[in-house]
């Protein structure tokens, strides 16, 4: 079937929607990466054998889906039984039979797979009752754990493509440009430039023919922000791809997916499919006269092609290195030509915002970073997972509201924000709201979103050197800055681990560090000395007991004396 | 709009195409920036990063790479300020810690006042990964040799570290390496270059060797029909096209 009008889609929907069942329930498997490594398929596996055992198929209305990762990865595999959203945790295979037997045929609640309030030690029955959840406002994830990511049906009867209907029928591209622009939305891949000023420059700029390009090569140690989005509601990206593009004037874009992320692919690829089926893809969108495509590109696994110039060098099949950016992207990017590049989170806002418009963009948020972030949570708090913040809420918030604090009773001691690009943030400044000036002010940077939470066990040094460490086998090579600068660097810094420093050591990391920041070609080399130089702004003190042999933190091994005490 | 645009380098007026190449325009200004991975003939790659200078637009003030930096408007540019000569002290550093024994690495750093830093010192090496070898050989159409591995590892090869079935061994990769690690050794008619023996062409007229049979085969196959059947080395071939033109005035 193919749709040719937003009134086939409109009616669609209504279709779809009329046809459940009130009375229907629904038995939803989280099938994410993070809850699969869980073993969450083999608890679909038994949940299906045991509707077969007790007979239940035709005696109770029951329908069993995966969905897309729900964020807590902490409490994996989870089972949301709708319609009342009775939230199941850490669920075995063991438990579906009590699951089908009290949940699903009698409506009872068992027990021992609720989530247990850690601070009222009461059990919660449902998803919204979850504190984990409820500080949270859910826009790029909207879909995620509510849809099956395979079923463009389910993502339609969500309200998907309406804002893509409303670009095409009621806005001209310019007129989507001015929405983008004025709900204020920013690059979520890290620099935060806005967007809609981006799609305009790409717009005006002299060209043969525009694409669109969405940057799925999450690489941030720890971050799994895209990957959700793209394995849990990969519609919303290729929606919001098209409506950019329908803005920019393009008709061809692609979807450069890191190689790690086969789930993400496979996804991405029945989604294609499924919307160029149903014609809202391909020739003649809802027949609005505009046509438009995607392809998949996967990544050869170098963390550098996040970076845009290298990511369509890549595209091209050149190799993946970045180039100087005096002429941007937007006028000459991929085969020369004007290109929009934007990571995935920003695609999946997109459509969101035109459906419901710029003005209730902006009631989320702060003044210069309106609407809300996607984190990767993840370190020593309580509930690691995937959190979806409005721009403006601290750091403490994000760590003790959401992540339930701490684990084993002990204090933050740092948060490290933006990944191997970022910087650490001490415990001081956890009062600070996430926004993109604010964390640069303090030295670090949002970036694509991983927030690595870190206690007293951690120490400072070894962060930093395990950054650079990372930085050092992803360099490219290109420029001598970064082939030489890291390695450099890197040596410093193992040596304070190994307890080989020298005097004068510190003050050569940071006349190092800051060259590196000002001579690099890239934004990978520029910024690859922040961690080290947040560190050393925060934690000097730490780097000066290194030089003395003593790592507060019980990390570097070659700090550590072991003795036998005679006594004992 | 006007294609001329006027510059402020160090305090002077400098005049510029609009488009045109900073490191051109300053080198006709008879600036002096130190070069290495630049090469007049091939397309910048901006890698040594020795050429940076600080460029101000008037809404900020930036460090970049003049060999590809394009002129596009109204610009005070510096090329011997503190943060120019910061830049420039880190790189040469850097280099020193892995090329101490360059002769052209001892030059720039001599000239800018860098010694070598002794904590820095590393395992010496003999290519500066400038890449002017690569950008030749794809100037040249044949594109028989790149980069493979990345970060330091990197380094130039052919295709899988075997001898390159697209290398017609014109030897211009060597030509163009500023530190002449690219080894070429010729001798009994032959030219060995990466791992390969390429058949000397030698001058019909002369008998010097001057190319060789493959890069004539490859020469062959390039569209426009070039002519190139008369095997004569660049020299021989003025001479005979200059008679030839005394011969048909006289």
């Amino acid at each position: 079937m193919k749709l040719m009008s937003r009134e086939d889609l409109y009616i669609y929907r209504e279709q779809l929607l009329a046809q459940r069942d009130p009375d229907s329930k629904t038995i939803w498997v989280c099938g994410g990466t993070g809850c699969r490594a869980n073993g969450s398929l083999k608890v679909l596996a038994a949940l299906r054998a045991e509707v077969q055992a007790q007979g239940l198929a035709g005696r109770v209305k029951l329908e069993l889906k995966t969905s897309g990762c729900h964020g807590y990865c902490e409490r994996g595999p989870i089972v949301i039984i709708a319609p009342r959203n009775v939230f199941y945790q850490r669920v075995r295979p063991e438990d579906a039979a009590a699951i089908i037997e009290e949940t699903v045929f009698r409506d009872r609640l068992v027990r021992h797979l609720l989530y247990h309030d850690p601070a009222t030690k009461t059990a919660i029955p449902n998803v919204a009752g979850i504190p984990f959840y409820r500080r949270q406002v859910r826009i790029a994830l909207r879909n995620n754990g509510r849809i099956d990511p395979e079923s463009c049906a389910d993502y339609i009867a969500a309200g998907g493509y309406a804002g893509l209907a409303r670009a095409l029928f009621e806005l001209t591209p310019a007129g989507v440009i001015e929405e983008i622009k004025r709900s204020g939305l920013r690059g979520r891949g890290g620099g935060g430039f806005p967007t809609g000023r981006k799609w305009e420059i790409c717009r005006m700029a002299a060209g043969q023919v525009r694409y669109v390009i969405a940057n799925g090569d999450e690489g941030d140690p720890g971050a799994f922000m895209d990957r959700s989005i793209m394995e849990g509601d990969p519609h919303s990206v290729i929606e919001g791809l098209a409506i950019g593009a329908y803005a920019v004037g393009a008709t061809q874009g692609f979807i450069y997916v890191r190689a790690e992320y086969p789930l993400a692919v496979k996804h991405l690829e029945r989604a294609l499919e499924e919307a160029r089926a149903l014609g809202l893809l391909g020739e003649n969108i809802l027949a609005s006269g505009f046509s438009f495509d995607l392809k998949i590109s996967r990544g050869g696994g170098a963390f550098v092609c996040g970076e845009s110039t290298a990511l369509m060098a890549s595209l091209e099949g050149r190799p993946g290195e970045p180039r100087a950016k005096y002429i941007h992207t937007t006028e000459k990017g991929l085969y020369n030509q004007p290109t929009v590049l934007n990571n995935v989170e920003t695609w999946a806002n997109v459509p969101e915002i035109i459906k419901r418009g710029w003005e209730w963009y902006t009631s989320l948020g702060t003044e210069q970073s309106r609407g809300t972030k996607v984190f990767s949570l993840v370190g020593k708090v309580k509930n690691t997972g995937l959190v979806e913040v409005p721009m403006g809420t601290t750091l403490r918030e994000i760590i003790y509201d959401i992540g339930g604090g701490i684990k084993g009773g002990r204090q933050v001691k740092a948060v490290q924000t933006g990944g191997p690009s970022g910087g650490c943030i001490p415990a001081e400044l956890l009062h600070l709201p996430v926004d993109f000036e604010q964390l640069a002010a303090a030295g670090s940077m949002m970036g694509s979103g991983g927030l690595i939470v870190m206690d007293e066990r951690n120490c400072m040094v070894d962060l930093a050197r395990y950054f650079l460490q990372f930085l050092a086998d992803e360099s490219c090579g290109k420029c001598l800055p970064c082939r030489e600068g890291i390695p450099q660097l890197l040596r410093l810094l193992t040596d304070l681990a190994l307890g080989r420093g020298q005097r004068g050591d510190l003050e050569l990391v940071e006349s190092l560090a800051c060259g590196l920041q000002e001579t690099a070609l890239c934004a990978l080399g520029k910024t690859a000395a922040n961690p080290v130089l947040s560190t050393l702004r925060y934690f000097r003190a730490e780097y000066e007991e290194h030089l003395n042999g003593f790592c507060r933190a019980g990390v570097c091994r070659g700090l550590i004396d072991y003795y036998i005490d005679p006594v004992l | 709009m006007s294609t001329k645009l006027e510059l402020k380098v160090n305090d002077n007026v400098v005049t510029a195409e609009r488009g045109e190449l900073l490191l051109d325009v300053l080198r006709r200004a008879g600036v002096l920036v130190p070069t290495l991975c630049e090469h007049p003939g091939l397309e910048g790659v901006g890698s040594c990063r020795l050429c940076l200078v600080e460029v101000n637009t008037g809404r900020r003030s930036q460090l970049v790479a003049s060999c590809l930096y394009p002129v596009e408007g109204e610009l005070t540019v510096l090329t011997d300020s503190p943060r120019v000569n910061e830049a420039r002290r880190f790189v040469l550093t850097l280099l020193l810690a892995r090329y101490s024994d360059v002769q052209l690495i001892e030059e720039l750093a001599r000239r800018y006042g860098v010694k070598p830093v002794e904590r820095l010192q590393a395992e010496p090496a003999d290519c500066l990964l400038c890449l002017r070898c690569v950008r030749a050989c794809a100037a040249q159409g044949n594109g028989a040799i790149a980069t493979c591995l990345r970060g330091r590892e990197k380094r130039v090869s052919p295709p899988f570290d075997e001898p390159p079935a697209d290398c017609v061994g014109c030897g211009a990769c060597a030509e163009v390496c500023p530190l002449g690690a690219i080894k070429v050794e010729e001798g009994e008619g032959k030219r060995r270059i990466w791992g390969r023996e390429f058949t000397l062409v030698h001058c019909q007229s002369c008998g010097e060797p001057f190319a060789t049979r493959e890069q004539f085969d490859y020469l062959r196959k390039q569209p426009p029909d070039l002519l190139v059947e008369e095997e004569l080395c660049p020299r021989c071939r003025k001479l005979d096209q200059a008679l030839r033109i005394s011969g048909s005035t006289t």
